[in-house]
C-alpha cells in the first residue's frame, strides 16, 4: 500500500527526470555532433590548403569559434619557417609545448567557458588540431628531405658526368696546341673517332637527366635507328658478354634509343660487377608497324622488381634511380612500352615501340663503332 | 721508360689523358678495376693514375680507394688521385693511405704533367736513397697521444721493412738492424709478424 503511494506521488517526479536527462542527452549530443563537424571541417580545410600550415592556420580561428574556443595562438618552427601568433593576456588558456630536434610547436587556445562539461568538446578540437600541425610540419619534413636528398644525388650524378666533360675538352685544348707531325695528328683523330659515341652517350646523359619531367615536342633530326646493331655497340661499349640477334628499325632521334637501352643494359653492366660470368641475350622482332626488343641476362632474380621504374628508386648505395625511370618515360612518350619480369631465365626487359613513319630529313643508319 | 697506367672509366677523357702522356710516357689503360690488376700482374707499371669513381660504383669513391690499397699493398707505385670525387673523406684516406698526390677534376694537363714529374723524382730520390741504406719509411700517428705509440710504429715500420727485403732472414735482419737475433725474435712476437705476412705483402 505504501510503496503504491510512494509511486503515485512519485510518478510527476520521473516523467520531469526522464524528460531534463532526454534534453541533456540531446544537448549533448548536438554538442558533440558540432564538434565532429569543427574536426571534419578542419581536416577538409587543411587538404584545401595543400597540407600547408602556413595558409591552413589562418582559416582555422573562424572555425573551432563554434567548438567553444574564442582565440587560437601559437609559435611554430620548423626548418627555416617560424608561423607566429601571440595570445592575448587572458588568464584561462589551455596551452601544450612540444620540442624536436627539426621542430617545435607551441599552441594554445582561449576557451569560451573553460569549466564544466565544455572541456571535453574544445580537448577534442585542441588534440585535433595539434594533431593535424605535427602531421602537416612531419610531412613538410619528409618531403623536404627526400627532395634535397634526391637532389644532392642529381648534384653528384651530374658532377661525375660534367666534370669528365670539362676534363676532357681541356686535355682536348692542351692536345691541340701541341700536336706536332703527321703521325701524332693521325693518332689524335683516331683517339678523337673512338671517343665519339661514348661522348654522345655522357653528353645525351646529361641532357636526358635535366630534362627529367619537362615536357617538350621535339622535331627534326628523326633517323632510321637499328636497334640491333644499337644494343650491340652498348654491350661492347661496357664491356658485357653479350649477344643482340633479329632486326628492327625504328625512325626517332637516335639519343632517345641511345637513352632507352643504355640505361637497360647499364643496369646489366652493374650487376656482372657482382656476379662475374653473366651472359645478355636481346632479341629483336619486327611486326606490323611496331618493334618488340627483349633483353635478358643470366644472372639472379631482383628482388622489388615491380619498383625498378619508380623515379629515385635504388638498391645500389651509388645509384641515383633514374635511368629506368627515364628510360620508360622516353618509350611511352614515343608511344610504346616497356616491362620488366623475373623469369626462368633471367631478369628480362621487354621493350616494345612504333616504328614511326619516315621523314624527308630522315638519315639512313649509320655503322658507328663503340669501343671501351 | 717509365709506363704510366691510367685507371679511367671515361673513354673519351681517358683517350685526351693517354695523348698527352703518350709524349714522353708509355702509357697502359685500364677502365676498371679487374683490368688493372690484371696489368698490373702481367706489365712492369712504374706509375699509377687512378680515378676513383670506378665502376660499378661510378659517383662515390669504394672501388678507387680498393684499388688504391691493393697497389700501395702490392706494387708500392706512386699513384695519382685524378677524380671527381670532392669528398673531403676521399681525399683523407687516399693520402692517409699513401696516394702520392690527389687532383680533383676538371685539373689542367700540365698540373697533371707536373704531379706525373714529381712523382717519378719523389720515386728515383727515394730509390737511390735507399742503394745508399737509407730507407724512406712513412706511418701515421696521433700526435697527441705521445711518443710511445710514434716510436713502436716506427719500430714495427721498419723492421717489417727489413724482413721483408730480407725475406724473413732472422739472421740477415738482425745484422742489418744492428740488433741481436733475441731482440729481434722478441720483436717479432711483439708486433705479431709472421712470414706469410712478408709473403702476401711484396
Amino acid at each position: 500500500m505504501i510503496t503504491l503511494k510512494l509511486l503515485q506521488s512519485m510518478y510527476l517526479f520521473v516523467i520531469v527526470a526522464g524528460a531534463v536527462a532526454l534534453v541533456i542527452l540531446f544537448y549533448l549530443r548536438y554538442l558533440t555532433n558540432r564538434a565532429f563537424k569543427v574536426q571534419l571541417r578542419m581536416v577538409d580545410a587543411n587538404k584545401a590548403c595543400n597540407y600547408d600550415i602556413a595558409l591552413f592556420l589562418p582559416r582555422v580561428n573562424d572555425l573551432v569559434k563554434v567548438a567553444e574556443i574564442q582565440e587560437i595562438f601559437y609559435e611554430i618552427s620548423y626548418g627555416e619557417s617560424t608561423l607566429s601568433k601571440p595570445g592575448s593576456e587572458k588568464r584561462r588558456t589551455i596551452t601544450r609545448k612540444i620540442a624536436r630536434p627539426d621542430y617545435s610547436i607551441d599552441l594554445g587556445i582561449v576557451p569560451i567557458s573553460p569549466r564544466g562539461y565544455k572541456r571535453y568538446i574544445y580537448m577534442i578540437i585542441f588534440e585535433t588540431l595539434f594533431l593535424l600541425i605535427e602531421m602537416d610540419i612531419l610531412m613538410k619534413i619528409k618531403v623536404a628531405n627526400e627532395a634535397l636528398l634526391n637532389f644532392s644525388k642529381l648534384q653528384t650524378f651530374l658532377l661525375h658526368d660534367v666534370k669528365n666533360v670539362t676534363q676532357f675538352i681541356k686535355g682536348f685544348i692542351y692536345n691541340i696546341e701541341r700536336i706536332s707531325g703527321p703521325e701524332r695528328e693521325h693518332r689524335f683523330i683516331e683517339y678523337l673517332k673512338e671517343s665519339v659515341p661514348a661522348l654522345t652517350v655522357r653528353t645525351d646523359k646529361i641532357l636526358s637527366t635535366l630534362e627529367i619531367g619537362v615536357e617538350k615536342d621535339e622535331e627534326g633530326d628523326e633517323q632510321e635507328v637499328d636497334v640491333a646493331s644499337l644494343i650491340k655497340d652498348l654491350f661492347a661499349l661496357y664491356d658485357i658478354k653479350g649477344e643482340a640477334t633479329g632486326r628492327g628499325t625504328i625512325i626517332t632521334q637516335k639519343h632517345k634509343m641511345v637513352t632507352i637501352f643504355d640505361n637497360i643494359i647499364k643496369n646489366i653492366r652493374e650487376k656482372s660487377g657482382r656476379e662475374p660470368g653473366i651472359e645478355s641475350f636481346a632479341f629483336v622482332r619486327e611486326e606490323t608497324g611496331a618493334i618488340t626488343v627483349i633483353i635478358y641476362d643470366t644472372g639472379s632474380p631482383i628482388k622489388n622488381i615491380e619498383r625498378m621504374f619508380e623515379p629515385f628508386y635504388t638498391t645500389k648505395e651509388s645509384g641515383l634511380g633514374i635511368g629506368l625511370f627515364q628510360a620508360r618515360h622516353i618509350t611511352k612518350k614515343l608511344g610504346g612500352n616497356m616491362t620488366v619480369a623475373n623469369t626462368n631465365r633471367g631478369v628480362e626487359f621487354t621493350v616494345s615501340l612504333p616504328r614511326g613513319i619516315i621523314s624527308d630529313n630522315a638519315e639512313a643508319p649509320k655503322a658507328v663503332v663503340y669501343a671501351n | 721508360m717509365e709506363t704510366i697506367l691510367l685507371i679511367e672509366d671515361d673513354v673519351a677523357l681517358r683517350a685526351q689523358v693517354r695523348f698527352a702522356l703518350e709524349e714522353r710516357f708509355e702509357v697502359k689503360e685500364a677502365a676498371n678495376v679487374q683490368k688493372a690488376v690484371h696489368i698490373l700482374n702481367s706489365e712492369r707499371i712504374t706509375l699509377a693514375i687512378l680515378d676513383l669513381g670506378l665502376p660499378p660504383h661510378e659517383n662515390t669513391p669504394q672501388e678507387g680507394l680498393r684499388l688504391l690499397h691493393y697497389i700501395l699493398e702490392n706494387f708500392g707505385l706512386k699513384v695519382i688521385i685524378f677524380t671527381g670525387q670532392k669528398t673531403e673523406s676521399a681525399a683523407l684516406e687516399s693520402i692517409k693511405s699513401g696516394a702520392f698526390d690527389y687532383l680533383v677534376k676538371p685539373v689542367s694537363i700540365e698540373q697533371l704533367m707536373f704531379s706525373v714529374d714529381r712523382a717519378i723524382l719523389f720515386r728515383d730520390t727515394e730509390e737511390k736513397l735507399s742503394r745508399q741504406g737509407t730507407a724512406r719509411i712513412s706511418f701515421g700517428v696521433e700526435v697527441g697521444k705521445g711518443l710511445q705509440p710514434a716510436r713502436d710504429e716506427a719500430e714495427k715500420n721498419i723492421i717489417f721493412k727489413v724482413l721483408k727485403d730480407t725475406n724473413f732472414n732472422v739472421y740477415k735482419s738482425a745484422k742489418l738492424l744492428g740488433v741481436k737475433r733475441e731482440s729481434l725474435y722478441y720483436f717479432i712476437k711483439k708486433f705479431g709478424f709472421k712470414r706469410e705476412d712478408i709473403d702476401d705483402n711484396p
